[in-house]
């Protein structure tokens, strides 16, 4: 069978769909009217609301920070805590930026590319939630608490300080959307946490590239 | 142009091209509601996007990649939140009207070739329905922004591949 019979067979197929199929395009003007709800707009809802929420966040973190001004392990805390805030929340306005460029005209690629980025972005904002792990083990400690403690509390403070910042370096190094299928307990993680969809995302990026090259 | 004759306009572009756009929503939906979702969205889309067509570029290359574009993303989402719009008693957007039968070994071919099609990755049946509309290589390069060389290497092994299911 030749390839020019497949094409022969989709234009026989069009004449049929000519012949039969209509569109109820009077139903179009209900479709305008009722508020539609595209993919697009839900991912931009998303960072909104996360920059809304973020915002809020960052200026009570301030309040806190103001307030323990004094006590330099809280105050190193708190400043990390704003500082790792204000960077996500710097990701998710520049990716409102990226997705304000997102155009169903654009080529293929180039839109899907885009929009599986956008969807697995979450792996990024959950590195700089890493780099604040060691000092949620350091937040509450005060100037008072380390004077009445002693030894005994740091003897448990100082290895559990240790710990994190042991843990949030290898999670910092390796939760990476590259590492996804070279390192399999980054898939059973992600996997177990339930975000399904930045999986997906993740590996129809990659099936993208994949396109792209030329064999 | 006034927006009732512009209206008018796309309603009737629509309908012209109404083919292209089922067989992409069979293409990627298996399911008869998400076929008439995806319809949905597809025109909604190239609705709202009207206003950003350039004149001067080709309608049928950007219809097909809006229409694409909305497909695949479509075909992605697990759930449906999307568009679906119901219209209440048994108004659909589509509707056929002759449904007497055709050739039937055609139609056998046609089930057939819709079948492989429905087999391959998102971005593969891109390529294969462009090809099967019978776009030039550089027109297909354009809709998916890949080479024209990669558009020849990839269609040569999927036609070799569909060509083996019709000979089994």
């Amino acid at each position: 069978m030749s390839t020019d019979e497949f094409q022969q067979m989709w234009r026989a197929y069009d004449v049929k769909l000519e012949k039969s199929l209509r569109l109820n395009l009077r139903l179009f003007q209900e479709m305008q009217t009722q508020k539609a709800r595209s993919a697009l707009r839900t991912l931009t809802a998303s960072r909104v609301i996360g920059i809304i929420i973020g915002t809020i966040y960052v200026v009570l973190l301030v309040f806190v920070f103001w307030y323990v001004r004094t006590q330099p392990l809280m105050a190193v805390s708190f400043g990390v805590f704003i500082i790792c805030s204000v960077i996500a929340i710097g990701m998710y306005i520049r990716e409102l930026g990226v997705i304000r460029t997102i155009s169903y005209g654009d080529n293929i690629v180039d839109t899907q590319q885009k929009l599986a980025g956008i969807q697995s972005s979450i792996i990024r904002t959950l590195r700089i939630c890493w780099v604040q792990l060691p000092f949620w083990s350091t937040f509450f400690v005060s100037n008072e608490l380390l004077r009445k403690g002693g030894r005994e509390f740091l003897a448990v403070e100082i290895p559990i300080v240790l710990f994190m910042t042991i843990a949030a370096v290898i999670l910092y190094r390796n939760i990476t959307v590259e590492n996804l299928h070279t390192k399999k307990w980054i898939t059973w993680w992600i996997r177990g946490t339930g975000i399904r969809s930045v999986t997906r995302a993740m590996e129809f990026m990659r099936e993208i590239e994949e396109f792209k090259k030329e064999d | 142009m006034n927006p009732t004759d512009q209206h008018a306009a796309f309603l009737q572009l629509i309908q012209d091209n109404k083919g292209i756009l089922f067989k992409i929503s069979h293409s990627y939906c298996h399911d008869r509601n998400d076929r008439e979702d995806l319809m949905q969205e597809m025109v909604y889309q190239l609705w709202k996007s009207g206003q950003r067509f350039d004149t001067h570029r080709k309608f049928s290359t950007w219809m097909y990649r809006i229409a694409l574009n909305v497909a695949i993303s479509f075909y992605r989402r697990q759930r449906r939140s999307g568009l679906k719009i119901s219209f209440g008693g048994d108004l659909h957007l589509m509707e056929w009207e002759d449904r007497t039968e055709g050739d039937g070994e055609m139609e056998e071919k046609i089930e057939l070739l819709q079948q492989f099609i429905n087999q391959l990755g998102e971005l593969d049946k891109a390529l294969m329905i462009l090809y099967l509309e019978e776009k030039s290589y550089r027109e297909i390069a354009d809709v998916l922004g890949i080479t024209e060389t990669n558009v020849a290497t990839k269609l040569s092994r999927i036609k070799g591949r569909l060509k083996q299911q019709f000979m089994q």
